[in-house]
């Protein structure tokens, strides 16, 4: 049996040390055109999502202007499924709130929610929550944390937490709690920190950190971070660069965020950029995607990274956007 | 081999052919074609070892060819042509939701047939063992048809292939808790001992799987509401107990169990893991949390007359889930069991560490003091 160190990754001499900026810039600009490659074929039902991930990323950079903005809201107009309200990620496709909260943060990066018939996302959203509070992703509804995050993201976005039983969604999170002080994706799931920062960020915006059994849980999370300096999701797990982001913000929600070596951190999320593409990847050597690449700048954000716009750690968009709507999600000191 | 549309319904035909075919088709893969000829047929199907492979230059243009064609059938009547196109982009692509929901649909309207959507979903699985949406379309299938008619040998044979091949798999797990919870605990008589058998051997086999460990956890929590058999068997192996220990609280025979065979076994024979000092951090805190509970029912707190005494009756309340602190905490710490954890915690802290473990003794230590509130 080997030792809970082969799950280690060790950076070598030849991973980048600088932030590659304008490689990734191009990268962010040019994904998507090149329709040979096989994963992004087949992948087309998760493009609302790709978008968001996408102008998040370049607006941290300050290059919001790279994407066609008018192409972008025409594509989210006709996602909206007339029926339900609800936006799917791509057309043809059924709508899921996944899909529905990216489109609302790229409509309110550009300020554009006039775009879309908002009354009936708000309706989309109410239809999903359940008797015991909970959300479920579409009409068909299995149960997940995730879903209860999305709901009040987006509600919260559009000013209209009255439309649901804020209440009884919280008490459906708090069910999800385990001994550790973290979250699963529903009740006795194991603890996951991306699910940890979908039921912290929900707890921000409901205004309800105090629930969370705050220094338990950033124990568990501060444990995530390796020797390497990345960060994994639970033990014994390889590090990847999307937990960098999950964890990291959840400690800067619970004011704790100082208990992680950022140098470590930095030096890890550095060496997965890639220097000849662009983009980062969620190890380093990896292929890069926008996924890991928005993940990868906002943790650099979070960690006061001056080349980056401020990230907000409940919403993971620019902190602007966040000033301008006005909004105040929960962090403790 | 040209790939025109004519070609893609060819292949498209084959595959469900042998998918329709094979009642005992178990594994399905997608054959990388680097450098391959395409003018031989894609389709790699072994018949013997009822495993289908199809090579990839012809994936993504089939997953596209079928895509348009699933949006094209989707409201028309021919259903059986439809579920053609479904199976073929599904094996391809399993997370695109839209197309389990096409099956949702057919499913409803009762035009697909319950056991071979079973199937088809393992086959599935054979590939994408991570799938979250084939796991959520097997619950689908089980609520349709009812879940004490829920075939369990074939879900743990399932599970079983899935969860060696794929260490850490969240959504298995996810659904195994799901049967333990809605089959298992409510259709059979001995799920317990069964799953606390099974998990302990699990542990033990694939120490770094935080996964697992957290499985076997689970099945131990359950037993604050269901009546264990064998638990005088585990009362045998362990310590006397505290004369509190009524049947009540069998949870603390599994838990001095854990603290007493299966940690120092674990700890001894796998050093510097992670889940097992993950485990132990389980094992006590459930400890803890229990005596304190037993010794804060409402009744023993004190009433306060100020304002805030319903603040501090909730404060109160929660603390002692949390197992932080309770009023009754000096009661708590003066009886045996208490006393025999903390002591055998700073037996086991004062022993001889090597390597990782030195760092992760270290840490339980401070998260002893810091979060549990014990000081050894
Ligand atoms: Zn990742």
């Amino acid at each position: 049996m080997a030792t809970s160190m082969v799950n280690e990754v060790k950076g070598d001499d030849s991973v980048p040390k600088e932030l590659l900026l304008e490689k990734h810039v191009s990268f962010l600009r040019e994904y998507g055109q090149n329709e040979d490659n096989f994963e992004y074929g087949i992948t087309d039902y998760l493009r609302m999502s790709g978008v968001y991930w996408g102008l998040t990323a370049l607006d941290l950079m300050g290059k919001l202007k790279e994407l066609p903005e008018n192409e972008i809201v025409e594509f989210v107009q006709k996602c909206q499924d007339p029926e339900s309200g609800g936006i799917s990620g791509c057309i043809n496709h059924d709508p899921h709130l996944l899909h529905t909260v990216s489109a609302i943060q790229v409509l309110c990066i550009y300020d554009r929610l006039d775009a879309i018939n908002v009354e009936g996302v708000i309706k989309y959203v109410k239809s999903l929550q359940k008797d015991d509070g909970s959300f479920t992703g579409d009409k068909w509804g299995e149960v997940d944390t995730r879903f209860s995050f999305c709901a009040v993201l987006t509600l919260s976005l559009l000013k209209r937490m009255d439309a649901i039983d804020v209440d009884k969604a919280v008490e459906f999170v708090e069910s999800c709690m385990n001994f550790d002080g973290g979250f699963g994706s529903r009740p006795l799931s194991e603890s996951h920190a991306g699910l940890i920062y979908c039921c912290v960020g929900f707890l921000s915006i409901t205004q309800r950190l105090d629930i969370i059994k705050r220094d338990t849980l950033a124990w568990w999370l501060c444990e995530r971070q390796l020797p390497s300096g990345g960060l994994n999701g639970r033990p014994e797990k390889l590090p990847d660069v999307c937990y960098s982001w999950w964890v990291l913000s959840s400690l800067s929600m619970l004011g704790r965020l100082h208990w992680i070596d950022f140098a470590a951190l930095e030096k890890f999320i550095v060496s997965c950029q890639d220097s000849e593409t662009g983009g980062f990847s969620d190890r380093p050597g990896d292929i890069t995607d926008p996924y890991h690449t928005l993940f990868g700048l906002a943790a650099l954000s979070l960690m006061g990274n001056g080349a980056l716009k401020r990230v907000n750690p409940t919403y993971c968009m620019p902190q602007e956007v966040i000033d301008k709507l006005e909004l105040k999600p929960q962090i403790l000191n | 081999m040209d790939c025109d549309n004519e070609m893609l319904e060819k292949i498209l035909k084959k595959v469900n052919g042998v998918v329709k075919e094979d009642n005992e088709i178990r594994e399905f893969t997608l054959i990388p074609s680097v450098g391959k000829d395409r003018n031989v047929s894609p389709i790699n199907y072994v018949w013997e070892e009822h495993a289908l492979g199809l090579e990839t230059w012809c994936a993504g243009l089939l997953f596209g060819y079928a895509q348009k064609q699933i949006f094209k059938w989707r409201c028309r009547k021919d259903h059986d042509t439809l579920n053609d196109y479904l199976v073929i982009a599904l094996l391809i692509n399993p997370e695109v939701r839209t197309f389990w929901n096409i099956k949702r649909e057919l499913l409803d309207g009762n035009l697909l047939d319950c056991s071979t959507e079973l199937r088809f979903s393992r086959l599935v699985l054979s590939w994408k063992p991570k799938s979250y949406e084939a796991y959520s379309y097997r619950i689908a299938i089980f609520k349709k048809i009812g879940h004490a008619k829920m075939d369990f040998r074939e879900e743990s044979d399932l599970l079983d292939s899935v969860t060696r091949n794929t260490p850490n798999n969240y959504h298995a797990w996810n659904h195994r808790i799901w049967c333990f919870e809605n089959y298992m605990l409510v259709y059979e008589t001995d799920a317990l001992s069964r799953e606390l058998r099974f998990s302990e051997d699990w542990i033990k086999t694939h120490v770094s799987e935080h996964t697992g460990f957290h499985y076997r956890q689970h099945v131990i929590d359950s037993l604050k509401g269901h009546k264990l058999k064998e638990i005088d068997e585990y009362s045998k192996l362990v310590l006397n107990c505290d004369s509190g220990c009524t049947a009540q609280h069998q949870i603390l025979y599994l838990l001095i169990y854990e603290l007493h065979k299966v940690l120092p076994d674990l700890h001894h024979h796998f050093p510097g893991h992670e889940s097992i000092w993950y485990h132990r951090k389980y094992v006590v805190h459930t400890m803890h949390a229990h005596l304190c509970q037993i010794h804060s029912v409402d009744r023993d707190i004190p009433q306060f007359e100020f304002n805030g005494a319903a603040k501090l009756l909730d404060g109160v309340a929660r603390s002692c889930r949390n197992g932080v602190r309770c009023l009754k905490e000096e009661q708590m710490q003066s009886t045996n069991l208490y006393k025999r954890l903390v002591l055998n915690e700073r037996e086991f802290l004062d022993g001889d560490f090597k390597d990782e473990d030195v760092r992760l003794s270290r840490n339980y230590r401070m998260w002893l003091r810091c979060i549990v509130g014990i000081i050894v």
